[in-house]
């Protein structure tokens, strides 16, 4: 019934289009680069100062300095380039990035994010450049786990970690359904085989509504 | 204020169309500029909604230095050889 990781996956990178500029968040958005369709040409962005990087390198062939913004090792694609961070930025800030993928503690119904922090004090928070894609990038799409590890709902009426950027997630990719936030609030528009409406509703704290792509 | 120094505040420039001469660019749209004809371009390409750019020649993919592109194709929107 779940999705796995990388079916996940591939279900955000249906969405993708051919010769998008592209951020995908450290964690399991990375793994949206490796199921894109055959023959769509993305060009991926690391904030740390990389457009067109290419996938992980052969082991023992990576370069220390050649890394992303989670410090694994990557390549460069033909036609990549090198910049620095203010670049970088100027990138996600300008609304430059057509898409990022991003992870989520949190999703609030209006679309504010949360992935930065949690209320659990033995874990660091840790934002990258998470706020500046969220409000910069022209679609942000979070892939995330439908519940926490312990159950409880990450798609709530609103969120109570500290926010990433307010009312910014244009739709959210769980293990168990595709949802757009919507002016009316969280739209499901894709569920998993096997689950039904009032199952998806109990692990969600926000109010879900049914309703097909206009 | 700045530092306790008074500054004229300046609203950021943003253009509906950008025309920017560059020396060479690949299909991605990365430019690099020739000597001191770099100029704004490297900045208005950055500030505008729509960058056009002249260049003296198109080039492979991946025969521009990844280290010497001065303006990464996310910037260009049209590139035009003249």
């Amino acid at each position: 019934m779940n999705l796995s990781k990388r079916q996940m996956a591939a279900r955000v990178a249906q969405d993708i289009p051919d010769g998008s500029y592209v951020n995908l968040g450290i964690g399991l958005p990375t793994l949206v680069a490796d199921v894109v369709p055959p023959g769509r040409e993305i060009v991926y962005h690391s904030e740390n100062g990389i457009l067109g990087m290419g996938p992980a390198p052969e082991p023992g062939t990576g370069d220390p300095e050649l890394i992303n913004a989670g410090k694994q090792p990557v390549t460069l694609l033909p036609g990549g380039a090198y910049f620095h961070h203010t670049d970088a930025f100027v990138m996600m800030r300008g609304g430059h990035i057509d898409i990022t993928v991003l992870g989520a503690f949190q999703v609030g119904e209006g679309g504010d994010l949360a992935n930065w922090a949690t209320d659990d004090a033995t874990m660091p928070p840790a934002v990258g450049g998470a706020m500046d894609l969220a409000v910069g990038a022209r679609r942000v799409l979070v892939m995330t786990t439908h519940t926490t590890k312990d159950g409880r709902p990450k798609l709530l009426p609103a969120c109570t970690f500290p926010l990433t950027a307010a009312a910014v997630v244009d739709r959210v990719y769980t293990d168990l359904a595709v949802i757009d936030v919507t002016p009316d609030g969280f739209v499901v528009r894709e569920m998993v085989d096997g689950i039904t409406r009032e199952e998806l509703q109990a692990r969600t704290a926000a109010t879900l509504h049914f309703g097909v792509e206009p | 204020m700045i530092n306790g120094r008074r500054h004229v505040f300046e609203q950021p420039l943003h253009a509906d169309v950008a025309l920017v001469k560059a020396h060479l660019a690949d299909r991605w749209g990365n430019l690099v500029y020739h000597s001191a004809a770099r100029n704004f371009g490297p900045v208005m390409a950055t500030a505008a909604r729509l960058a056009v750019v002249q260049v003296s020649a198109f080039v492979e993919l991946g025969s521009l230095d990844p280290e010497a592109v001065v303006t990464p194709g996310i910037f260009v929107d049209r590139v035009v050889v003249a």
